[in-house]
């Protein structure tokens, strides 16, 4: 029993239901000839270095399985006839290089749709980021006029002693033309 | 004086967690040129055991469209 790795190339046109039914395809295949599929891992979709079959981009799918060396050759077979695939290649693996599975090929399919929500509230995060920077240094403008503003209520403190002042000048004044009506 | 050797060190010997894999493009890509060819062993100081799994993980990603075989500098 031999362990090994395939890595493939799907349609970039695919989106999670088809990609999701030609890799329960392949999975059924690779039982069909006998062999144990070990890990499924879903890279996404990711732009390739050169065009194949007139596509910039192509989703990469990471297929670890073991079995003997004849299953790998139909396998290979059966991917060469399947159009949706681009490209691949197979390669023999150690045991410990076999990695597990954490998710379910659904939800890694679904992870991998939700990449771009990620990078959205990323860039919603760092906006978010910038614009409390910026409150920060409105509240230091604010303390900054904080510290200037005790002159002010000074002033403005100085302004109510006089207007006080005046006011009970008037009321002096009031009272002494009062009196002098009284009189 | 001291003898002072300019010999440089492979840095996959020098660093264990340094794995060659056709598909780690990020350490791949350091040793490809701008052009994408592999830069040979005496310039980058990586020694033959290890330039030969190089070169072999590099061509497996230039197989699979992880690395280009060939690009144009002038458009960079």
């Amino acid at each position: 029993m031999n362990f090994y790795e395939t890595l493939f190339i799907i349609h970039p046109a695919l989106e999670s239901g088809h990609l999701k039914d030609i890799l329960h395809s392949i999975d059924e295949n690779l039982k069909n000839l006998g062999c144990k599929t070990l890990s499924i891992e879903v890279w996404g979709k990711k732009r390739l270095a050169y065009l194949i079959d007139k596509q910039k981009y192509g989703t990469y799918v990471q297929l670890q399985f073991s079995g003997n060396g004849s299953c790998t050759r139909d396998f290979e077979i059966e991917l060469q006839h399947n159009a949706n695939v681009l490209s691949y290649l197979t390669t023999s693996i150690s045991k410990a290089e076999v990695v597990e599975q954490e998710h379910d090929i659904e939800t890694q399919i679904a992870g991998h749709y939700r990449e771009s929500d990620v990078a959205k509230k990323t860039d919603e995060n760092k906006i978010a980021e910038s614009e409390n920077q910026e409150s920060k240094n409105d509240s230091t403008q604010e303390a900054i006029t904080t510290d200037e503003l005790p002159n002010t209520e000074v002033t403005t403190s100085e302004k109510d002693e006089k207007t006080s002042e005046e006011e009970t000048n008037i009321n002096v004044e009031k009272n002494n033309s009062t009196e002098s009506n009284e009189e | 004086m001291a003898l002072v050797s300019n010999r440089r060190v492979c840095p996959f010997c020098e660093n264990n967690n340094m794995k060659i894999n056709y598909k780690e493009i990020k350490i791949l890509k350091k040793f490809i040129t701008e052009q994408g060819k592999i830069i040979p062993g005496h310039v980058t100081g990586v020694c033959s055991r290890h330039q030969r799994a190089l070169g072999k993980s590099i061509k497996q990603a230039r197989n699979i469209a992880l690395l280009p075989y060939s690009l144009d500098p002038r458009y960079f």
